[in-house]
């Protein structure tokens, strides 16, 4: 079974606040029995859903991604919209 | 299929001896209920042990499930659409959901808030780092969901039942009162504001 894309995203977490520096994808696909292509992917995605931030050639993970796993949610069903219209944000 | 064909697939589902679910009916009221679990030693009305209903005299329409879940809980195809697409995915913007689908982003949006309405999807508000935040769309724990949507349905199930029963009773009610107008004109005007 392949690894969860919100493990990936706690595992980011982690090894961001254990090493203290940015990661890459090809850092999680070395860590963890990931494929580089389904790394970069899941990297990608994070990046979009804003969970990731591009930094010093790797990333880093947000608040927002912090606060995501803070919700304690799995991987069932997750729609990050990180443009809410107008009306949700009057 | 052939009218025979239809036919033929209605009757075999109006055995009800085999089907996931179960009807019983009081034999001292008109009380009947309906079931997915057996509790131990069947079910009772009043004290007394209740039969199970093994035929339809009816011919029913099987459901299908893009109906069921529009008439139900209101939610069109589409809201489907975006659940099976996402599950299981990680987190998603709306975007990649629109573009594999080939939905507008708007469209995405609102048929997430739908199902929030209704009660599928949670939503909550997260920070963001440079200021306001980001929406996120997330299941509800999955038992939680399953009773959920059972009890909704059940509710639904029970609000048609009431509307079939008024039906009957609007019938009876002609037959026994001396109207002037037709069964016809009375039955709807009954119903109207309703549908």
């Amino acid at each position: 079974m392949s690894l969860s894309p919100h493990r990936l995203l706690e595992f980011v977490v982690a090894t961001y606040d254990e090493v203290d520096r940015p990661l890459t994808p090809a850092d999680a696909a070395a860590r963890l029995e990931v494929g580089h292509q389904r790394a970069d992917d899941c990297f990608e995605r994070f990046a979009e859903c804003e969970l990731l931030a591009t930094v010093d050639g790797g990333y880093r993970p947000t608040v927002t991604a912090r606060e995501l796993l803070d919700l304690d949610v799995d991987d069932e069903f997750v729609i990050v919209d990180a443009t809410p219209d107008r009306r949700d944000r009057d | 299929m052939t009218d025979d064909a239809t036919s033929s697939e209605l009757s075999e589902k109006s055995d009800l001896r085999d089907r996931q679910y179960g009807i019983y009916q009081c034999n001292d009221c008109e009380n009947v209920v309906l079931t997915l679990q057996d509790c131990d030693g069947g079910m009772t009305c009043h004290g007394q042990t209740m039969e199970r209903v093994t035929d339809v005299n009816i011919d029913i329409k099987p459901p299908d499930v893009k109906q069921v879940l529009l008439d139900a809980f209101g939610l069109p195809k589409p809201g489907l659409d975006i659940c099976l697409c996402v599950i299981g995915e990680g987190p998603m913007p709306p975007s990649d959901v629109a573009e594999q689908l080939d939905y507008d982003e708007s469209t995405v949006r609102r048929y997430l808030n739908r199902l929030v309405d209704i009660g599928l999807l949670e939503k909550s508000q997260l920070n963001r780092e440079d200021g306001g935040f980001v929406n996120v769309y997330h299941s509800i724990d999955v038992t939680e969901m399953r009773r959920d949507t059972l009890i909704g349905f059940y509710a639904w199930a029970g609000e048609a039942a009431a509307l079939i029963e008024e039906a009957n009773l609007t019938k009876e009610e002609y037959l026994d009162d001396d109207y002037a107008d037709d069964l016809n004109d009375v039955f709807w005007d009954r119903f109207e504001g309703q549908s």
